[in-house]
């Protein structure tokens, strides 16, 4: 498991922002802006992009899945992705502003019964280092911290 | 078995979906089908397995499966991602096929991103997975 935290900021420097609506469409636009993310950390970029990715598209899929739902009519700043690269980890933030979202509450699929749905928080835990959720006046802040240190136990999927 | 490509699907830019099923007669098919061995009908997915497809993809297998089509193979060789809503579709065929008596049988990404997912997920211990289509 990641390390939970309830912290809801980047520390540091954000080094870039994506703004997109709240469809899975534009949830795409994450790869792009992932690649000159993470461009300055060189040979390492074509590895984390690729978990990088996965883990903030199922944070993004969730938040249009749940936060805002199927009756909401997308706006142009709907997420908010920050982003920052420093020596040891890579972190994102992302923030919308639909309902409030208890990440306790989530059931979580059966080990080796399987459930269609159910499995995109899974999928983020497992790719995090760090996962943070907090809810501030009407904003949702999802936190995720990716080391850039080879895990010591060799977990890292 | 002789097969033929039936009805050719793009969905938009990110992902198309080809089917193959059992027929008398190829119909011109212009790309090389799975060897289906016993299956009953071939999907072959090309791109990104992701939300935006995910609707598409689960239409598809449903009309397959309908159609007759519960030994199922869906060749995910070509594809480059997926996602939680592309493996749901999956799952949801595989349940289906089984309750038909079928089951579906997957052919793996041969990208090791695509691939990944089913790990994380432990689908790879769920479905049936090989690696070439000849296997399938």
């Amino acid at each position: 498991m990641p390390e939970r935290s309830s912290a809801g900021s980047i520390v540091g420097e954000v080094g870039s922002t994506l703004v997109i609506p709240a469809d899975a469409m534009s949830v795409r636009e994450l790869s792009g802006w992932l690649a000159g993310l993470l461009a300055e950390t060189g040979p390492e970029a074509t590895v984390l992009q690729t978990r990088v990715e996965l883990a903030v598209h199922e944070v993004c899929m969730n938040i249009v899945d749940h936060a805002y739902g199927a009756e909401h009519v997308p706006g142009t700043d709907d997420l908010t992705i920050d982003g920052a690269v420093d020596p040891d980890a890579i972190h994102i933030e992302v923030r919308d502003r639909g309902a409030g979202f208890d990440i306790d509450a989530v059931p979580k699929p059966e080990p080796g019964v399987p459930h269609i749905r159910g499995y995109g928080l899974v999928i983020v835990e497992k790719l995090v280092d760090a996962l943070g959720y907090v809810r501030r006046d009407d904003t949702n802040i999802w936190s995720l911290r990716f080391d850039r240190k080879p895990d010591p136990q060799g977990r890292r999927p | 078995m002789t097969t033929a490509r039936e009805k050719p699907t793009t969905t938009g830019q990110a992902l198309s979906i080809t089917t193959f099923v059992a027929v008398a007669e190829a119909a011109g098919a212009d790309a090389e089908p799975p060897a289906v061995g016993p299956s009953s009908a071939a999907v072959v997915l090309v791109g990104r397995l992701d939300a935006v497809e995910a609707p598409a993809v689960r239409a598809e297998l449903d009309r397959v499966l309908r159609a007759g089509g519960s030994r199922l193979v869906v060749d995910l060789v070509a594809v480059t991602f997926v996602d939680s809503a592309g493996l749901a579709a999956l799952v949801r065929a595989r349940r289906d096929a089984r309750q038909l008596g079928g089951d579906v049988v997957l052919i793996s990404p041969s990208d090791r991103d695509a691939l990944r997912v089913f790990g994380l997920t432990q689908f790879d211990e769920v479905f049936r997975m090989v690696d070439s289509r000849a296997a399938a």
